[in-house]
């Protein structure tokens, strides 16, 4: 389960990194490029942490691979979601 | 230069992924089942009695009670331990001498026991084909021919490969566009094929090219030519030979040593349970015990060799310590999941039907760029063969396949050839579908469709509840999760499928928003 959230913060982050959905979350204000590549290392940091940690509870072999299944759950999630985001 | 490449392999993507994409729905769909085949099989065989619990030393005296009983004087004694989701029950098989004369049959025997016992257990009361026909659908076509469905599929997952290889290429902005999803307007379909495509593409991409390993021998016989030239025969002895030690009798009786001491040195020695335990030669001085602890990641075990007189241990057997075989084990391995617990069974099924999600979304991106502003009938000819296939696979698929589980509760328990029956009910429900659309006007065929999947998955626990007792009350509260599981999904499903319909009667398929409806549409919409 931590596993699933640190993925889904870490797709999360790199999501708002990226200019195009960076002005979609955060309405009003500019985009700025330091501080989104900041988020953006942050976010690698974050995968990179759920990796791991995946890989230290189930194996290496199976880490890696249930990490890769939590990737796309988390990524077509967020984009399913983003579009609605502005309407609540 | 770059520019003409990318069209010319858009061309490609396109025009192959249409060719092929209702037989790669298929796939994917049947393959992505077969990921819970054992769950499949429990939930259709309800009449069958969860397995008793029982010790090791328990399983083993009651296996070879069974064979010094059924099979004295075989070659062969294997026993494999209940565990796992594959198999609960206590399994044990053995084969006879080889027949002195040609073309004789090989004595043998394959059973389950009940393990406190000692007895075979009875015949399954319901003749079914299981989640085991339904997963093998995926690489046989069923009525087709093994080798010919074999080198068909083998082509069509290379086609697969390719359109990965080319679906990347054409991709513009493959990272820019890694979260973008506009689900209104022009752009929507073509969207939802990215998105799928991108956010799952390594399961995409494992699961093509370890689907390519399984057909190598098939389209690539020259590697195996080169070392064994066109002697078949000995190529398949030397790739069953591996890892699989072949005793020669001795000749002279000797009694068998204690088994279970084998058993305890091995287990001692890997600090994991045995799986299961091989005899050859029983009863013969030249008597050898191997003992195999779980498959991991590769499915092939490792294994331990005893002298079965002396119960000396002579070595370690590990065919996945050879590189190309570890290799091409860890991709069969990886594709088949195995070795999978719940979690990434679960993880692989959502892929695999994402997957599923890609060809589908795809197949339907080929209508809706191609279809004009003008009534539905009046559209090309190739745009509504097209429209019709995909309504009657990208649906009428999962709707056969419903109507497979109906099958099995519903078709009478002494029915003739009552396995094959199920399976004639899937096709032939996705016949009628594919037919449908030619009875009825396209948008409201899209919907009814839909709604038909809604009803068949969602009434799939009622349909199981009035039949037997193995219903989602009773499963529930008897914690049995795995018939549950099976229940909940089909509901789950059957939202879906509401869902799916409500939005297609809501917002048309496209093809209905951009025509003036017909009278008939009219009035049905």
């Amino acid at each position: 389960m931590i596993i699933f959230i640190l993925t889904l913060a870490g797709t999360a982050l790199l999501c708002v990194s990226m200019p195009k959905h960076w002005q979609q979350i955060l309405p009003g204000r500019g985009y700025a490029r330091q501080p989104a590549m900041a988020l953006r290392a942050l976010a690698y940091l974050v995968l990179l942490g759920a990796m791991i940690l995946a890989s230290r509870s189930h194996g290496v072999g199976v880490g890696i691979t249930i990490f890769f299944g939590m990737l796309s759950v988390a990524t077509l999630g967020i984009a399913v979601a983003l579009p609605y985001w502005r309407r609540r | 230069m770059k520019g003409r490449f990318r069209v010319s392999m858009a061309w490609l993507h396109t025009w192959a992924g249409l060719v092929f994409c209702w037989i790669l729905y298929f796939m994917f769909v049947t393959g992505t089942l077969g990921y819970f085949d054992a769950e499949i099989d429990r939930w259709m065989k309800p009449e069958e009695a969860p397995a008793k619990v029982a010790t090791q030393t328990q399983n083993l005296s009651a296996a070879l009670g069974y064979f010094a009983r059924e099979a004295e004087g075989a070659d062969r004694w294997s026993l494999t331990f209940p565990g796992g989701r594959e198999e609960p029950h206590l399994r044990v098989f053995w084969q006879g001498p080889q027949p002195e004369e040609e073309g004789e049959e090989r004595a043998s025997g394959n059973e389950r026991l009940n393990a406190l016992t000692g007895e075979p257990l009875p015949e399954a009361v319901r003749d079914t084909g299981g989640g085991q026909v339904l997963y093998r659908m995926h690489y046989t076509l069923h009525y087709v021919d093994r080798g010919v469905a074999f080198r068909f599929i083998g082509v069509v997952t290379m086609f697969m490969f390719l359109g990965l290889i080319t679906g990347i290429i054409i991709h513009k902005k493959l990272f820019r566009d890694f979260f973008t999803f506009r689900p209104k307007g022009k752009r929507a379909w073509l969207d939802a094929h990215n998105l799928l495509s991108v956010s799952t593409l390594p399961f995409q991409l494992m699961i093509t090219y370890s689907g390519l390993i399984f057909t190598v021998t098939t389209w690539m016989p020259l590697i195996a030519l080169g070392s064994y030239g066109f002697d078949t025969q000995k190529a398949a002895a030397q790739l069953q030979a591996l890892g699989n030690v072949q005793v020669e009798r001795a000749g002279t009786p000797a009694e068998l040593t204690d088994v279970q001491a084998l058993i305890s040195n091995a287990q001692a020695e890997w600090g994991e349970r045995a799986r299961r335990v091989d005899v050859q030669m029983p009863g013969d001085a030249n008597a050898r015990v191997f003992v195999s602890r779980d498959a991991g990641f590769g499915g092939i075990p490792e294994q331990r060799m005893y002298d079965g007189v002396s119960g000396e241990f002579l070595e370690t057997i590990d065919p996945a310590s050879r590189a190309p075989i570890a290799v091409a084990a860890t991709l069969i391995g990886l594709h088949e999941g195995l070795f999978a617990g719940p979690l990434l069974r679960w993880l692989y099924f959502i892929s695999g039907l994402l997957g599923a999600g890609m060809v589908a979304t795809g197949a339907i991106y080929w209508t809706v760029k191609r279809r004009k502003a003008i009534p539905y009938e009046e559209q090309s000819r190739g745009f509504r063969f097209v429209d019709g296939l995909n309504l009657g696979t990208l649906l009428g698929l999962p709707v056969g396949i419903a109507a497979y589980f109906w099958a099995n509760r519903l078709l009478p328990l002494g029915l003739e050839g009552r396995a094959e029956w199920e399976v004639h009910c899937l096709f032939l429900v996705w016949a009628v579908c594919l037919l449908y659309p030619l009875a009825r006007p396209r948008s409201v065929a899209w919907r009814d469709l839909a709604w038909a999947g809604c009803f068949a998955f969602a009434a799939l626990p009622i349909v199981n509840a009035l039949t037997t007792d193995a219903h989602l009350v009773n499963s529930l509260r008897s914690g049995d999760w795995v018939l549950a599981a099976f229940d909940l999904t089909a509901l789950a499903f059957g939202l879906l499928f509401a869902v799916l319909a409500t939005m297609i009667g809501r917002r048309g398929t496209g093809v209905q928003r951009l025509a003036p409806a017909t009278p008939g549409e009219a009035s049905a919409a």
